[in-house]
């Protein structure tokens, strides 16, 4: 895989949301309960990433019923969703500086 | 009236294309349809509707629609898709529903802007470069030189001023409209780039729009009217006072008939520009058994200042000498100047009058001959 950059906050919680299979709508629904209620995802926001993830390889299509079609996250998402993850967790800790200032 | 159509803003106005629709629902005009530049609308009760634009490159569309499944995640949402037409695809939602915004942050609407900015680019250079081809296909292969061409422009200029002016009028009105467009887009792109969402409902820009697009077409119009229906042709009399010659001035008094290539009679057509008054004459006539003709262009120019560099470019758009070069100047009294070409044009100047004439004369004297009618004529005109 390329040198992944910092993901969107979109891409992030979308590939979180399929960490369990899904559909477009319902992926909407899993990023809201998240978030908690934070991220209200639009259907253009969500169209837009999930057609360009597909390409990307980042995600799959498993099956298709009438208008709605179901992905999954693939490996090499998986692996990308882990080295975003730990890219945030480094920042979180690089900022704990923050929390001792506020101690002294 | 179950319908009815309007005149929808331009593909880039996406904000104004919103609330158009949204306010068209308010009034009782749903959506029903959108075209190139109209839209369709059906009565219905007046409703309070959200209406959102989505900009769709024609190659992300199924079949010319966009994808099912956008249509069903944007459904799913709350967004019922209405209608779509080139880049702009349209969907309403009631006022006061759940329906979320298309977009988390604007940076991702601006990504959807992509083709339109492309499209509008293309729009702009493609007439630019077709007037550019066009002009180095004409140097290059109608066997014309460069002199040549511009000696027809200037022509073109003065025998067909208003035409010109407003045809290079509506051209740079076009253009600069063009060039406006693409600025609006762009500057709508670097907004929603630097995270400022879509106004929904911005102050409306489509009185200047159409006010625009009517001048273009107006301009259009009246050039083509100048164009095509300036002119006066009519028979050509006996005898006239204006400033051109007939055969019988040459000696050929003969009885008037057709042209044996085409069939006409014998013709005048007269045109007045704003920079010129202009005879186009054709004459046939049985002289002795054979068919005699003679074609003439006479000009009068209302600016004396503009008589060399036209009488130039009517040499150079002469139909049988090469150019200016293929003339050899005569000196006939009463004429400012005068010149004669391989026995069968000749030129004539005096004051702010010009006249090209064509005739297959037998040699050199005869040319002299006709030049001298021209000289009596607009002496005694004078």
């Amino acid at each position: 895989m390329a040198a992944q950059g910092p993901m969107t906050e979109a891409t992030y919680y979308i590939l979180l949301a399929l960490m369990k299979p899904g559909h477009g709508y319902g992926m909407m629904q899993r990023i809201k309960e998240l978030s908690a209620g934070r991220i209200e995802m639009g259907p253009g926001t969500l169209y837009g990433v999930l057609t360009r993830m597909s390409k990307e390889g980042l995600i799959r299509l498993t099956s298709e019923e009438a208008r709605r079609k179901n992905y999954s996250i693939t490996d090499e998402g998986k692996q990308a969703l882990h080295i975003e993850y730990q890219r945030l967790k480094q920042l979180v800790n690089d900022g704990k500086i923050l929390e001792e200032e506020d101690h002294i | 009236m179950n319908g009815k159509y309007g005149l929808h803003p331009k593909e880039f106005a996406l904000g104004e294309t919103e609330k158009y629709y949204s306010d068209m629902a308010g009034k009782g005009w749903e959506l029903a349809d959108r075209g190139i530049i109209f839209s369709k609308f059906r009565k219905t009760a007046p409703q309070q509707m959200r209406y959102r634009v989505e900009v769709v490159a024609p190659n992300q569309l199924h079949e010319g629609t966009l994808p099912e499944e956008q249509i069903a995640i944007y459904d799913e949402c709350g967004w019922e898709y209405v209608t779509g037409s080139g880049y702009i695809h349209v969907f309403r939602a009631p006022v006061g529903s759940a329906a979320p915004e298309f977009y988390l942050e604007p940076e991702q609407q601006a990504a959807t802007l992509k083709c339109l900015r492309k499209n509008q680019l293309i729009a702009l250079i493609s007439p630019l470069l077709y007037l550019l081809v066009m002009l180095i296909m004409h140097t290059a292969f109608s066997g014309y030189s460069p002199r040549e061409i511009s000696s027809g422009f200037y022509w073109m200029w003065v025998t067909d001023t208003e035409f010109v002016t407003l045809i290079s009028l509506t051209f740079i009105l076009v253009i600069c409209n063009q060039f406006w467009e693409v600025y609006q887009l762009n500057r709508l792109y670097r907004n929603l780039k630097k995270g400022t969402p879509l106004n929904h409902a911005p102050k409306s820009r489509r009185l200047i729009s159409i006010s625009v697009e009517l001048a273009v077409l107006v301009l259009f119009c009246t050039a083509l009217g100048y164009h095509f229906f300036a002119d006066n042709s009519y028979p050509m009399p006996a005898s006239s006072a204006d400033p051109y010659i007939f055969l019988a001035d040459l000696g050929m008094d003969g009885k008037r008939t057709t042209s044996f290539v085409t069939g006409k009679e014998s013709t005048v057509t007269y045109k007045q520009t704003h920079l010129a008054e202009y005879w186009k004459c054709s004459e046939y006539v049985s002289y002795h058994g054979n068919e005699e003709w003679l074609k003439q262009d006479t000009y009068i120019l209302k600016n004396k200042n503009m008589v060399p560099h036209f009488t130039i470019a009517v040499m150079n758009g002469s139909a049988f000498a090469p150019s200016e070069d293929g003339f050899k100047p005569v000196t006939i009294d009463g004429l400012d100047q005068a010149w004669i070409s391989n026995y069968l044009q000749c030129v004539a100047v005096k004051g702010n009058m010009v006249t090209i004439f064509t005739h297959p004369w037998e040699n050199e004297k005869d040319m002299i001959a006709a030049l001298k009618a021209v000289s009596e004529k607009w002496n005694s005109v004078e």
